[in-house]
């Protein structure tokens, strides 16, 4: 990133991208509510960010958790433009799950699991992509998600429980598996 | 020894804890829930690297971005400085500095310049009286007794004054509305009876002057 600020450097640059677009563009995918035209438009708004504005980043500190706070707040700009609903239970798959004792098998689990992930609010799903996606530690997702330790700790364990407490059909033949 | 409930979930089923660990566990949650979040986060991990491998970033968008960097490369530097943004703050700041410099500084014009007073009170009053010395006009001069020669005698232009005889008949009176120039239809009332000699009015150069600027 130095390399970059001071030179432009196109290598540095293509090594930049080369490490993050792939995380990057998931994290914007799972957050913009898996629409993948506009994380693919987003990647690019990012990566355009930091040849633009490349002084911007502040050498002391960590690079990766200075972009992903910048992907975050791109995401967080278009849930203020957009607000969408979060509903905690689709109609469709409260259907579905009134059969899960019939249909108990991995596959739908994960399906379910799956749905649940995205039906969850931007900010517990947020932390708990970062934790579960990318491996960060608390501390980085609190930096990213500029908000203090507890409440980082808070909001996972607040969204494990909801996934929980939403699977709980499944306790009886998929938890014992 | 302190346990974080959050890393055991990441790391360890129920099976795979110790002793301590799942006294520790139990102390927070019950068995079963445990159970189920280790596998909500296990199922969540994998789900999110299946559908991460299938999702890559478009091939055009390296190239666009590449190009933006060159872009950025060529352009210019002068056309950073209109490019850089400045904090409001710093502009705010910026302003009043300059208006505080307008009003106190170097740039302040004499005449709203406001004097200077070290006391209002005064101690001693100094008054300086000016005492005006007129020098004495002496004037030295020496007077030589002039020689009145022949040649001096000659060189002198002879003086010689006109005096026009004072005769009372010789007068010629003028009304006022003559004497006013700017009257019309002025006649004037000349005894010519009284007038034996001289040049007529007509030929007269003042009369010719006068009847000049009245016609």
């Amino acid at each position: 990133m130095k390399r970059l600020q001071k030179n432009g450097d196109e290598a540095a640059f293509n090594e930049i991208y080369l490490r993050y677009s792939q995380r990057l563009l998931y994290f914007m995918f799972k957050m913009l509510g898996q629409d993948e035209a506009k994380a693919q438009d987003f990647l690019q708004d990012v990566f355009l960010k930091i040849i633009a504005e490349p002084d911007k980043f502040n050498t002391a500190k960590n690079f990766k958790t200075w972009i992903f706070t910048v992907a975050a707040n791109k995401c967080k700009n278009d849930y203020r433009v957009i607000k969408p609903s979060h509903v905690d239970l689709h109609p469709e798959i409260v259907s579905e799950t009134e059969n899960a004792d019939k249909l108990i098998d991995q596959e739908l689990f994960k399906t379910n699991l799956s749905q649940y992930l995205n039906e969850l609010i931007p900010v517990y799903k947020e932390v708990f992509v970062l934790r579960y996606h990318e491996g960060l530690s608390l501390n980085e997702i609190a930096i990213i998600v500029a908000c203090p330790l507890g409440t980082v700790k808070s909001r996972l364990f607040s969204a494990t429980k909801i996934l929980s407490e939403k699977l709980d059909h499944f306790k009886q033949n998929y938890y014992a598996i | 020894m302190p346990y974080n409930l959050e890393i055991l979930l990441d790391e360890k089923s129920f099976e795979q804890l110790n002793s301590s660990e799942r006294q520790f566990v139990l102390n927070q949650i019950s068995k079963e829930e445990y159970m189920a979040q280790y596998v909500i986060l296990q199922d969540a991990k994998t789900i999110f690297a299946a559908e991460s491998i299938q999702l890559k970033p478009r091939l055009a968008t390296q190239a666009n971005l590449l190009t933006a960097l060159q872009q950025k490369k060529k352009s210019p530097k002068i056309f950073a400085i209109f490019q850089h943004k400045t904090p409001t703050w710093v502009t705010v700041a910026a302003c009043i500095a300059i208006v505080f410099l307008l009003k106190n500084g170097p740039f302040q014009s004499a005449e709203t310049k406001q004097p200077l007073f070290v006391s209002n009170q005064v101690d001693t009053v100094y008054i300086e009286k000016f005492i005006p010395i007129e020098k004495a006009a002496t004037l030295d001069s020496t007077i030589t007794p002039a020689i009145e020669t022949e040649k001096s005698i000659q060189k002198a232009a002879p003086k010689t004054e006109i005096k026009p005889k004072l005769d009372p008949s010789n007068i010629t009176y003028y009304s006022d509305a003559m004497m006013n120039a700017e009257m019309e239809n002025y006649t004037s009332i000349i005894n010519m009876a009284t007038q034996p000699r001289g040049v007529s009015l007509a030929n007269d150069s003042i009369s010719q002057q006068i009847n000049r600027t009245i016609y």
